[in-house]
């Protein structure tokens, strides 16, 4: 059986820093977004110790702000080194995923 | 100068009283847990305050935390642990001179009180001094009684699942147990090499010096504490 999780490291972290790109954002909200693109999957917990992860490289930064559901969240906005990765991602992903692609339509071609 | 760490906390421990039960000792667990780890004191206590929002939030949604961060709490805690910020040297110095001037600070404190009463008791009042003579029996519990609190404290904190668990009374029995036998060598040795005096001194003059010594290690805390928020608006 495949371990999905696997799959998703590292692919979750550029996921994340393109949807924070778009707009400063919280934790639930960035969960919600990547759950409506099809990660289905996805916690609040999933994807917290990734957000530790990108502050402590400095890809993003963080405030806290009031909520009106109660405590403060933590909104989080990306960095000029987090753009500077998030290209990086976009453009080694797409190298990645053409590579994918063709191998498995060839193979489908071949079966 | 505010120590803006012990400000958090209290922050930290005021809103946990909207906690369930339920989640406030899963939190409870997790950030004991936490502090057995080289992850920043600072950053924990902001970490606490972000999964204090989350399970404030579940609360409010009627939900379950396990539903926001699983049903394994120490493998969430593993990975907050290797995506956190780790302790600088600079970090991990301050704490281990809190440790040794709290821990001996304490200890020399206990020594001087239980000398001077010993002393008017034996030999009345006009008999009171100031000399203090630090033997090898209290250098031996000092050394014993810092090694030793620090490692319950880490055990504990490593631990923290285990022993909140009702059903385990494994890990509470051996603590029970060291504890005990580590308290018996302590006196043991400060009773039995009370004799072999290192040197003695004027006992005003120690506690003096940890007096000064707290409130560096506090200022240079509060220091710290103030530059790690710059970073953590």
């Amino acid at each position: 059986m495949l371990d999905k999780s696997q799959l998703m490291r590292g692919t979750l972290e550029g996921c994340i820093l393109k949807i924070i790109s778009v707009e400063v954002t919280y934790g639930y909200e960035i969960m919600e977004r990547l759950i409506s693109f099809g990660f289905d999957d996805i916690r609040e917990g999933t994807i917290y110790p990734l957000l530790l992860r990108l502050e402590k490289k400095n890809f993003i930064s963080s405030e806290f702000r009031a909520s009106p559901l109660g405590p403060n969240r933590k909104y989080y906005n990306i960095t000029e080194e987090g753009i500077a990765n998030l290209n990086s991602f976009e453009e080694t992903w797409n190298d990645i995923s053409k590579a994918v692609n063709k191998i498995f339509r060839r193979s489908e071609i071949d079966d | 100068m505010i120590n803006l760490e012990k400000k958090l906390r209290r922050e930290n421990n005021q809103q946990g009283k909207q906690l369930t039960k339920e989640n406030n000792e899963i939190l409870t667990d997790m950030v004991v847990y936490l502090h057995s780890s080289d992850l920043c004191e600072y950053d924990i206590e902001v970490i606490r305050k972000e999964l204090l929002g989350m399970a404030l939030e579940t609360q409010l949604r009627g939900e379950n935390f396990s539903n926001v961060i699983g049903d394994n709490f120490k493998v969430f805690c593993k990975e907050l642990i290797k995506n956190g910020r780790k302790k600088t040297p600079y970090e991990k110095v301050l704490e281990f001179l809190f440790i040794v001037t709290y821990g001996v600070g304490a200890l020399l404190l206990f020594q001087i009180i239980v000398q001077v009463t010993y002393g008017i008791i034996k030999k009345g009042i006009n008999s009171f001094s100031f000399d203090m003579p630090i033997t090898l029996g209290f250098v031996v519990m000092a050394i014993c009684g810092v090694i030793a609190g620090y490692g319950i404290v880490y055990f504990v904190s490593k631990n923290s699942f285990e022993l909140s668990n009702k059903k385990s009374k494994k890990y509470k029995i051996l603590i029970i147990g060291v504890v005990e036998i580590i308290f018996v060598i302590m006196v043991l040795s400060n009773f039995l090499l009370r004799n072999i005096v290192l040197f003695s001194m004027n006992f005003l003059y120690i506690i003096i010096v940890l007096l000064l010594a707290f409130i560096v290690l506090e200022i240079l805390n509060a220091r710290h504490s103030k530059y790690l928020a710059q970073t953590h608006k």
